[in-house]
């Protein structure tokens, strides 16, 4: 048995690359134990990508198993390994355009489930300022900014991928995305600015109403 | 789409062909000092550098950097909810290859594959809370079905766990503990641990003390107190 010590001084990008290239191959290949372990890898950036481009009103965890059922039926279809990330991602695309198109919007911000069903078990609403509501009322900010800005927003802060990852994901060159951050985060700014003023005023409203 | 929002799928002016300036509003060419600032806030040190060096002259720099950085906490929080729901989405165990039916993860969750796992997550607790009878063989009848692999199963366990709030925080990723090659190009085997956090509430618990004059160890029931002091 080989012993691995803390730091072996192996070159792990490298590595990880090479798994993961070998794991898409097993993937694309049929092996269905390597199709797991690429959606587990892989579906919270997903579910980024679906944030970025779903409806106002979709769900998340609908459109996340539309995906995860397209992978199982269709990913052995695929030629090229190395697609397959960017492939994932045109299924959440078309996945959420669907959802845009075969559904009636309704006017409600997009919902989590996760979140809703520790709120029916959690603490009364308002004892965790900053928190949940903070996400929710964020997340509704979010559905109104372009998907061309939202989404790499999302890659980069909620899954900590890089402008090079986010340009590869997305096939544009890394001056776009680095473009795209900067001019939706300045919109994210001043949607989030709206947001306090109105905030602000209301209590000035009521009180001068009654 | 909505009509107090831009389309999402709207195509804004080509951002790449535009130039860069500094005082630009969304849809304009992009402004150099946002440039900085999502550089900053992405945790760029030159980025960071540079703000704090223009703060010399432009202090408002500064606070606006800081309006970025709250920003950017607001998104984190997002990213919390977000893998979460991604969490709990798992592959359909049906309908492999081939099926059309897009909606199959849901039939997998309200059927078999919930009272498997339940009945695992019961065998794990018996077998962990009462002292194992090691001349009786375990009997697994009934539990694969459902489940093409011991891998199924256990992702059909988290899935289920995760739902009811069993497992707690980020199941640890797999520790290796070491490897060794079969020969014969069968490929290695790898020892790894993988964890899982859990909370679970028992009625009771067992801890085993030696009885009688041979000292022989028994489980004895610890029951939990009722009349605890708050």
């Amino acid at each position: 048995m080989v012993e691995h010590p803390h730091n072996t001084g192996i070159d792990e990008p490298a590595v990880h690359a090479l798994a993961e290239s070998r794991l898409f191959s097993r993937a694309a290949a049929g092996d269905r134990t390597a199709i797991g372990e690429v959606w587990r890898a892989n579906r919270r950036w997903i579910a980024a990508v679906l944030l970025a481009h779903a409806p106002r009103g979709a769900d998340v965890d609908d459109l996340l198993q539309e995906v995860a059922a397209t992978l199982v039926s269709k990913c052995h279809h695929i030629r090229d390994a190395a697609s397959l990330r960017g492939w994932l991602r045109v299924v959440a695309i078309n996945a959420a355009r669907m959802a845009a198109r075969g559904q009636a919007i309704e006017r409600k911000s997009l919902r989590l489930a996760a979140a809703e069903r520790r709120d029916a078990a959690d603490a009364p609403a308002g004892a965790e300022p900053g928190g949940r509501d903070d996400a929710r009322e964020t997340l509704a900010l979010l559905e109104r900014l372009p998907a061309l800005y939202a989404e790499p927003i999302l890659l980069q802060s909620t899954q900590g991928l890089t402008q090079r990852q986010i340009a590869d994901l997305l096939d544009v060159p890394e001056t776009t995305i680095e473009t795209r951050l900067a001019r939706g985060r300045r919109m994210l700014r001043q949607l989030v600015s709206e947001l306090e003023h109105a905030r602000a005023e209301a209590p000035t409203r009521r009180s001068s109403a009654t | 789409m909505n009509s107090d929002g831009p389309n999402r799928d709207e195509l804004p002016k080509d951002e790449d062909a535009a130039p860069r300036d500094t005082h630009a509003a969304p849809g304009d060419p992009v402004a150099e000092t946002d440039l900085l600032l999502a550089r900053a806030v992405a945790g760029d040190r030159g980025a960071l550098a540079e703000v704090r060096t223009r703060a010399a002259h432009d202090p408002a720099l500064l606070e606006e950097l800081a309006m970025w950085q709250a920003d950017e906490l607001r998104l984190a929080r997002v990213a919390r909810e977000l893998d979460l729901s991604a969490d709990r989405v798992e592959l359909p165990r049906t309908r492999w290859f081939g099926g059309s039916d897009a909606r199959a993860p849901r039939v997998f969750r309200a059927g078999l594959g919930w009272a498997v796992a339940a009945t695992i997550a019961l065998a794990w607790v018996a077998q962990a809370v009462v002292p194992r009878d090691t001349n009786r063989s375990a009997s697994v009848a009934g539990i694969s079905a459902g489940f093409e692999s011991a891998d199924d199963a256990f992702d059909a366990y988290l899935a289920k766990a995760r739902e009811e709030g069993l497992v707690h925080g980020e199941v640890a990723p797999p520790t290796l503990l070491g490897s060794r090659e079969l020969g014969n190009g069968q490929g290695f085997e790898v020892v790894i641990i993988r964890q899982v956090i859990e909370r679970r509430i028992a009625p009771e618990m067992y801890r085993v003390a030696p009885m009688g004059e041979t000292g022989r160890l028994r489980p004895v029931v610890i029951r939990p107190r009722t009349d605890l002091v708050q």
